[in-house]
């Protein structure tokens, strides 16, 4: 991700912001209130990265590195990654579908915007039985991306 | 044939909206073949497909602005599959459409949306991307107060095949009213029917919301925004459950203007029939989060948590109560620069009224990262768990040493980037066993070329089954030219369990990528 500057990473809240729609500003329509600039979309590559970042997080019990401060039951859900998991479970990631911006925010110096990516992975572990099990996940993750802009 | 219905509705939209201006157009597409390989036990690999596999994914995002006061974008994104790990099914596959139209000029501006979206009204009553159509105006009263009127309907689903169960259908409005010195307020109205794996006997639900978003001034000195929101759902959510019930969400945030002081303050209640579709409420629950930062000099920052959450709270109720310590040192306090550290201390609480769930978790965390000569940097988290089941009289103790150090070099002309590393884990009592995981990473770069390499080994000394040691390679080579990205990817795993009967499995595969942003000046 390096090719563009990343300055913060985080994975949102499933349910967007938690928080009321915000009023978005119709472009002309108040000269008081300018609608945002139209979306630039957010490279492929710098996503693609973070998600596998985000699965060696998983993986390696670091999840609270990446996973941003509103997330719902952030605290709850990091205990329980930690004290109820198989001690060699880890999430693999079968495939990076496609990539949606879906909103951006300005920045001092670059942008801030909410992407909307499909993940094919599986959480894999060893069972009571000793045999390999595999837990397959389809999900749509929200990730925060900061990037600096020339 | 949804895929090709949004084809058709691209063109006539883009016809439609785009004459006489510049349109700026970007996208990109991959292809990407993959082969997977096995030799020995296949319940022993991760892969569960062998042979080929291949899929195309596509973007394309065209947006223009034929004035001042109008401008339009249209977003459309999927994949012609051919893979069993890419999506469930084959063929052409629609994942995303989204035309969007906004006149600012017209007598009442507007804005207009069709296709998948984040169709956000607040969290009690529909927060959900949904296939959706969307009408928003925004009347001007005159003076600093904002409207939006939204009206809504549309359907849960995550692609544009046919075949595929329909999802919850949703029909809504919502009145948002903006000062900027009285805040946000909202009115929500939304009417909610169970999909096809609903139940048949239920026949919708209305739910209503009042919210308000508010920043004020506390003592002169505090700047807190506090957000409150009332709903009220009619109509039976749950087959046994009440024919209506509420729900409630308050929050806090606050920093002070004098102290190094921030803090933030959250409560939910959901009635027990509270269960509107388009969010993600627990029915029947209670929940309370709390947390507190100080930030002292030389950048030591302390910061403590709180939360309690019920869960099944009119029969069984689960409870999870926690809290925490966490404290940060940067530059150990100026006394070892290159070091920070960081202390992390929580425990849990977990019962239930049956008296079936009694435990208590403790957990210990420290990390350091220690910064090197020439941009190298060293981390090491040391963490332990100890869990007590009262229940069921058992208990457990978990130690976890994790150990990193990453290094930029340059080989002759080629700069090399080395990450060796170990986690090490073991867990005592209750599913006991032990984890040793040695890594290597390496990644070199010259002008456009790219190469990965990332070796893993890691033995397994489970208590309840024979021994095992995993070995893993992967490679990621990648070459860019202008647009275009080629790459090569092969990944090598092994399984030798203690009776010797070795499993190997591998995958191989080749991408290309290409990505475009450009003018197209149609009808200039």
């Amino acid at each position: 991700m390096r090719w563009l500057v990343a300055l913060a990473l985080a994975l949102v809240p499933p349910t967007y912001a938690g928080s009321l729609r915000e009023f978005e500003p119709i472009v002309g329509a108040d000269p008081q209130r300018p609608a945002p600039p139209p979306l630039s979309p957010v490279p492929l590559t710098l996503v693609e990265r973070f998600v596998h970042e985000v699965a060696d997080a998983w993986s390696g019990r670091d999840l609270d590195a990446v996973l941003a401060d509103e997330f719902p039951d952030r605290a709850r859900l990091l205990d329980e990654l930690q004290q109820s998991l198989p001690l060699d479970a880890r999430l693999r990631i079968l495939s990076v579908g496609t990539v949606q911006t879906l909103s951006q925010q300005p920045l001092p110096d670059g942008r801030l915007s909410e992407v909307l990516v499909r993940v094919r992975g599986q959480i894999e572990f060893t069972g009571a039985d000793g045999q390999l099990q595999l837990l397959p996940t389809h999900q749509e993750w929200v990730v925060r991306i900061a990037q600096r802009v020339p | 044939m949804r895929a090709r219905a949004c084809l058709a509705a691209t063109l006539a939209l883009v016809a439609a909206a785009g004459a006489h201006a510049a349109i700026e157009a970007s996208g990109s597409t991959t292809l990407r073949i993959e082969r997977y390989g096995l030799r020995g036990d296949p319940r022993a690999v991760p892969w569960a497909h062998t042979g080929t596999h291949g899929y195309q994914d596509y973007s394309l995002r065209l947006q223009a602005q034929p004035d001042a006061a109008r401008r339009w974008s249209l977003d459309t994104s999927g994949v012609m599959n051919g893979s069993d790990y890419r999506h469930r099914a084959r063929g052409l596959t629609a994942e995303w459409f989204n035309f969007r139209y906004e006149d600012g000029g017209a007598a009442l501006p507007y804005r207009v949306e069709l296709g998948d979206q984040r169709a956000r009204f607040s969290p009690l009553t529909l927060d959900r991307r949904l296939q959706a159509a969307r009408l928003e105006l925004q009347p001007s009263g005159g003076g600093d107060t904002g409207h939006s009127l939204v009206w809504l309907a549309g359907r849960e689903q995550t692609d544009w095949r046919d075949g595929v169960d329909r999802g919850n259908r949703f029909h809504g409005a919502s009145w948002l009213v903006q000062d900027p010195s009285l805040g946000r307020y909202a009115l929500n109205v939304v009417h909610q029917e169970a999909g096809e794996r609903g139940d048949d006997t239920d026949r919708g639900r209305l739910v209503t919301s009042l919210a308000a978003v508010r920043d004020f001034v506390l003592w002169e000195r505090q700047d807190l925004t506090a957000e409150a929101e009332w709903a009220r759902l009619d109509g039976r959510a749950v087959s046994d459950g009440p024919d209506h019930d509420d729900g409630l969400r308050l929050q806090l945030r606050a920093v002070d203007r004098s102290l190094p002081l921030d803090y933030q303050l959250r409560y939910r209640r959901h009635g027990a029939g509270f269960a509107p579709l388009g969010t993600t409420v627990e029915r029947d629950s209670r929940g309370l989060e709390a947390n507190a930062g100080w930030r002292f000099p030389l950048g030591v920052g302390l910061r403590g948590r709180y939360d309690r959450h019920l869960a099944r709270a009119s029969d069984q109720q689960l409870q999870s109560e926690g809290y925490g310590l966490s404290f940060e040192l940067p530059q150990t306090l100026g006394w070892v620069e290159w070091i920070d550290n960081s202390w992390d201390l929580s425990r849990r609480f977990r019962s239930d009224a049956w008296g079936v769930i009694d435990s208590r978790a403790t957990e210990a965390r420290w990390s350091i990262r220690a910064a090197g000569a020439g941009g190298s940097a060293t981390r090491l988290a040391v963490s332990w768990v100890g869990v007590d089941d009262h229940s069921a009289g058992d208990a457990s103790r978990e130690r976890r040493l994790a150990l990193s150090h990453a290094r930029t070099f340059d080989l002759g002309f080629i700069e090399v980037a080395a990450t060796p590393g170990v986690d090490y884990r073991v867990r005592d009592g209750l599913g006991s066993s032990a984890v040793l995981n040695p890594t290597l990473r390496l990644d070199a770069a010259r002008g456009a070329h790219q190469l990965g390499m990332r070796l893993d080994y890691r033995t397994l000394d489970p208590a309840v089954a024979a021994d095992r040691e995993d070995y893993g390679l992967l490679l990621d080579y990648r070459y860019r030219m202008a647009q275009h990205t080629i790459g090569l990817e092969y990944e090598q795993l092994g399984r030798a369990p203690e009776d010797d009967r070795t499993t190997e499995a591998w995958r191989a595969g080749l991408f290309w990528r290409y990505q475009f942003d450009t003018i197209l000046g149609i009808g200039q």
